[in-house]
């Protein structure tokens, strides 16, 4: 099936690229050669015991820069001097560096799926919790149950301060995380009614904050106490103190309710397969979300089983070029495909300029997908539709731009472009350009796109190639032809 | 509600999940596309008509592609209660519609400009236009109540323009072009940002993608200039969306550009996007088709600098740049109809501020909004008498203050309507503000924010009740409010051709 928003592409690839390419927020040649030398299962589950990766580059920017990342929201408020919300700038700049320097790619991949789906905004009401939440919540059960990473959001205080749950009390509930609850963490808009909303909120009345200790406390004094029932929950709720098993009982059931299931397996659809048209799912596509639910059922919501299954699927296999980056995706893969390079922070420590995310995290704003900054409590879409708004698409032309001329000094490569590339003067222009666009993007590009960059090689897309054209003036004509393929709609679809 | 071939017909074109009409540059050769059960193949109006009826509407509630949004999740429905009761929304205007085919398309081009100004976050118009004779006011809001000494009446009426506010507005007013309506809403607001932002944008039932806009412009003709509709931001207005075209969507003009080295490389860098995108096809290669466009037609603003005329003084904010860009691309005779521009935070739930202070939230904010309208009428000149300005919020606020000196969402709200062809007054009524007129506390809503809408484009830019029952279903507009004047019917001359982007057939 072609590409709906590029129809006229082809895109062939390897299986080791298209997984490398799905799973990896930035993936790269070399991921792709490390998926075909170990082959997909052993990969996959290398990939789900995410803790036996070593990750020893990102482990070394936590410890130098972003340790309160790890911390206690109690810690972190200490180490900060009392500020701190300081943490959801770290938070959202560790988030991205992940993106480009960890090996945990499912896991890191997951992490972002999951914070789009229990959505809290780094800036605003829960900015001094959000830091905790990413420690305590999404990444221990990112690729494990969700049944335990929605129990533990809701009896997180980030989760219960963004959605305003903390005053809400039997005399006087508020409705905003009873509806979300439903609405958007689980079972989804037309599964259940105004009167389940209601009875979800007085489930949820007491559970609140601490200010002092930033955590999570239960008020049972602010519990409503009396027969509860939820779609086909139903729970005497007879006494207050019981409140904190109540909710357990509920986000279980919920976690595991055939239309979460659907739910949840439809959005990894999205996120690893294809985006589902208007019109709805193909009849192969809703065979396969239906297979994704079942298992997500029967193994208790595990992501491992679920995920395994949607990887060496049919559909998935047969999905080639069907999804479009977004800018996150997009940006850590340019970054990282020009060549070896550390990160080099402009101010150090850290701490000291906390929301400074640089010139790359500026991109990334001005892109519209900062991490952990969408406006709304409903997370980023992954509809390509969306990202391809003429200011997104230019911003990410520009930033190729950027990324080739190395102008960002916070992205220290260690090597020439040439040297990372192996081209030089002479090269057969042809020849190198479809050697790079396939390192680059793992796709092999339909000639007419290849003569493109194969010009810059030669010309600086002066003149049209011929078989015979070589590369001149290595230096400037590569770094263009590199900025060509980055800003091509090839590079653009994973 | 009777199910006569002709409302099924009616309700097939508000199915877009069912339904695209396919409009050709020839009217003659316009016709319809149904999609179901993984086929698409070409209908009559009757046959799209008969399969409406067939179908459910709200089969999909959980449909995954509208899962997510610019604006928040979809599927809300015009308000909660139509969705949950799944019945059909009552079709207004649609039901007297004439047995004209809907896609035709009658352009009456008046060379009108509107510009949108969405102030996100719930605007609380009492503290705008303030009701200085009601008492149940100043007991509501011991605190921030606004004095009226610190407002200037707005003449024959019982209602002072907060002072913020009139400092800069005071010319437009004086010259008749401001109108005030009060008590303005959205009667399906839910009191929740992003859903009643994005109910207000759509302006349609659940199961349609697009926004009242984009169905206006979409009406008026299959294809759009690049410059036809503009979005000042990231990503066009939810307003704008519509299955017919893309609109251009820019942060500022300075910066809409493709970065390159100048020169000979610039030309043979942006030739080269441009073919491998033109080598994409789809989506893929409009978009780029008209940021190119986009890019270089904005070159000589780009890269000139730029005096205000008029002795405009336009705020430094982000909104007074983005209204001076607006006006440079209206001055440039690009062929704008329509630009979207956001002027948000002001959910004032805490420290609202006092009207005295000009750096606190509220005054500071009305300062923006009424200085950047003042510059940017001053700018245009001449041009001003074929412009209106019109703000829609998601929801006013509560009456009463609460315990952090702030208010808390609410209902009823002022929409603000400004321009050269506009009868400057106060519209629409607002009850005395004791306990037992307000609803849930709030201002009541008496005026639809659809009236003034409708208002604007029948008057000002000429749409027919066809046009209007296409943009705003469901709406059986009363009678018109007369704040926009008629316009004359003229033909607008470009410089440039504008880049013609054609319908996406996919």
């Amino acid at each position: 099936m072609p590409n709906p928003y590029v129809p006229k592409l082809q895109f062939v690839s390897t299986p080791e690229w298209h997984l490398a390419r799905r799973v990896a927020i930035a993936p790269t040649q070399k991921l792709a050669n490390e998926i075909k030398a170990l082959g997909v299962n052993a990969w996959l589950d290398k990939q789900l015991a995410w803790k036996n990766i070593p990750d020893p580059v990102m482990y070394g920017l936590i410890k130098d820069h972003f340790s309160a990342t790890e911390m206690t929201a109690k810690d972190y408020t200490t180490a900060t001097g009392n500020q701190p919300w300081h943490t959801s700038g770290l938070l959202r700049r560790s988030i991205f560096l992940r993106h480009r320097y960890s090996e945990r790619y499912l896991h890191d991949q997951m992490v972002e799926f999951f914070s789009d789906l229990i959505y809290i905004s780094a800036s605003g009401k829960s900015d001094s919790l959000v830091c905790d939440y990413n420690r305590a919540v999404l990444r221990p059960h990112a690729l494990g149950k969700f049944s335990d990473m929605l129990h533990a959001a809701l009896t997180h205080a980030a989760l219960i301060v963004y959605l305003d749950n903390q005053g809400s009390t039997k005399t006087d509930p508020n409705e905003n995380l009873g509806r979300e609850l439903l609405e958007l963490h689980t079972v989804g808009v037309g599964n259940y009614t105004e009167a389940d909303v209601r009875n979800s909120t007085l489930l949820l009345t007491g559970h609140s904050f601490d200010w002092n200790t930033k955590s999570y406390v239960y008020k049972s004094y602010n519990h409503y106490v009396g027969p509860l029932k939820i779609m086909g929950f139903t729970h005497a709720n007879s006494i207050a103190a019981g409140g904190p098993a109540v909710l357990q009982a509920y986000a279980y059931y919920l976690a595991l309710h055939p239309a979460t299931a659907r739910r949840i397996a439809t959005r990894l659809y999205t996120r690893f397969v294809e985006d589902i048209l208007p019109t709805g799912p193909s009849p192969e596509a809703a065979a396969l979300i239906s297979s994704l639910a079942s298992t997500y059922l029967s193994s208790n919501s595990s992501m491992g089983p679920v995920l395994k299954k949607l990887f060496t699927s049919t559909v998935f296999k047969n999905s080639v070029g069907n999804k479009w980056r977004r800018p996150q995706e997009t940006f850590a893969t340019m970054a990282k495909g020009l060549g070896p390079n550390r990160y080099v922070p402009n101010n150090v420590p850290v701490i000291s300029s906390p929301y400074d995310s640089g010139a790359y995290g500026w991109r990334l704003e001005n892109a519209g997908h900062m991490t952990r900054e969408w406006p709304a409590v409903n997370g980023y879409p992954d509809v390509g539709d969306l990202w391809l708004s003429s200011n997104c698409l230019r911003e990410t032309t520009n930033a190729g731009e950027a990324f080739v001329w190395r102008w960002d000094k916070e992205v220290a490569y260690s090597q020439a472009l040439k040297d990372t590339f192996r081209v030089k003067d002479g090269d057969n222009a042809l020849v190198t350009a479809r050697r790079l666009t396939k390192e680059l993007t793992g796709f092999t590009w339909a000639e007419s796109s290849i003569a493109v960059i194969a010009s810059f090689l030669e010309s600086t897309g002066m003149k049209l190639v011929t078989n015979t054209s070589v590369v001149t003036n290595v230096d400037r004509n590569l770094t263009f032809a590199l900025r060509q393929i980055l800003a091509s709609p090839y590079f653009m679809v994973r | 509600m009777t199910t006569t071939i002709l409302s099924s017909q009616n309700e097939a074109l508000m199915r877009e999940d069912l339904i695209t009409p396919i409009h050709d540059h020839d009217d003659r050769y316009n016709h319809l596309l149904a999609h179901h059960g993984g086929s698409t193949w070409r209908v009559s109006p009757e046959e799209a008509g008969a399969l409406a009826l067939l179908t459910s509407p709200y089969k999909d509630l959980g449909d995954p592609s509208t899962e997510c949004t610019e604006d928040g999740p979809k599927n809300r429905g015009f308000g909660r209660r139509t969705l949950l009761k799944g019945a059909l929304a009552g079709f207004g205007a649609l039901a007297m519609a004439s047995l004209e085919p809907r896609y035709a398309f009658a352009a009456t081009p008046t060379g009108e400009i509107l510009i949108c100004i969405y102030l996100r976050g719930g605007f609380d118009g009492i503290s705008a236009v303030v009701p200085v004779t009601d008492s149940n006011y100043y007991a509501a809001r011991p605190t921030i109540g606004v004095k009226e000494a610190n407002t200037t009446r707005l003449a024959g009426t019982s209602f002072g323009l907060n002072n913020h506010m009139q400092k800069h507005l005071a010319p437009m007013i004086a010259a008749g072009q401001a109108a005030f309506v009060v008590g303005a809403g959205n009667p399906g607001v839910t009191r929740s940002h992003f859903e009643d932002m994005a109910n207000m944008e759509r302006s349609a039932p659940a199961n349609m993608r697009s926004g009242w806009l984009g169905r206006y412009l979409a009406a008026n003709s299959s294809t759009s200039g690049t410059f036809r509709a503009i979005t000042m931001g990231n990503r066009a207005a939810l307003s704008l969306s519509t299955s017919s075209f893309e609109t251009l969507a820019m942060a500022n003009i300075k910066e809409f550009d493709i970065n390159s080295w100048d020169g000979q490389w610039r030309t043979s860098v942006l030739k080269g996007v441009d073919t491998l995108y033109k080598n994409a096809g789809g989506k893929a290669t409009l978009q780029m088709s008209k940021i190119l466009d986009a890019v270089g037609q904005l070159a000589p603003l780009r890269t000139s600098s730029y005096t205000p005329a008029g002795g405009a003084v336009y705020p430094a904010s982000p909104f007074g740049k983005q209204l001076m860009d607006v006006a440079r691309i209206i001055k440039a005779n690009m062929g704008l109809e329509v630009a979207c521009v956001d002027l948000g935070d002001w959910d004032m739930h805490k420290g609202l501020g006092a009207p005295t202070v000009e750096t606190d939230w509220f005054p500071r904010k009305a300062l923006d909004l009424s200085q950047g309208l003042a510059a940017f009428r001053a700018d245009l000149g001449d041009l001003w008498n074929k412009v209106t300005v019109v703000t829609m919020s998601e929801f006013g606020r509560r009456v009463e203050e609460n315990g952090d000196l702030g208010v808390d969402h609410g209902h009823g709200n002022l929409m603000l309507v400004a321009g050269g062809g506009i009868n400057g007054k106060v519209y629409g009524n607002m009850p005395a503000l004791s306990k037992g007129n307000l609803v849930e506390g709030d201002v009541p809503i008496t005026t639809d924010y659809r009236l003034v809408l409708t208002d604007i484009l029948k008057n000002r830019f000429g749409a027919s009740p066809t046009v209007l029952g296409n943009v705003f279903p469901s709406y059986t507009p009363p009678a018109l409010l007369g704040i926009a004047k008629p316009a004359t019917l003229t033909t607008r001359s470009t410089t440039t051709a504008p880049g013609v982007i054609t319908a996406f057939r996919g």
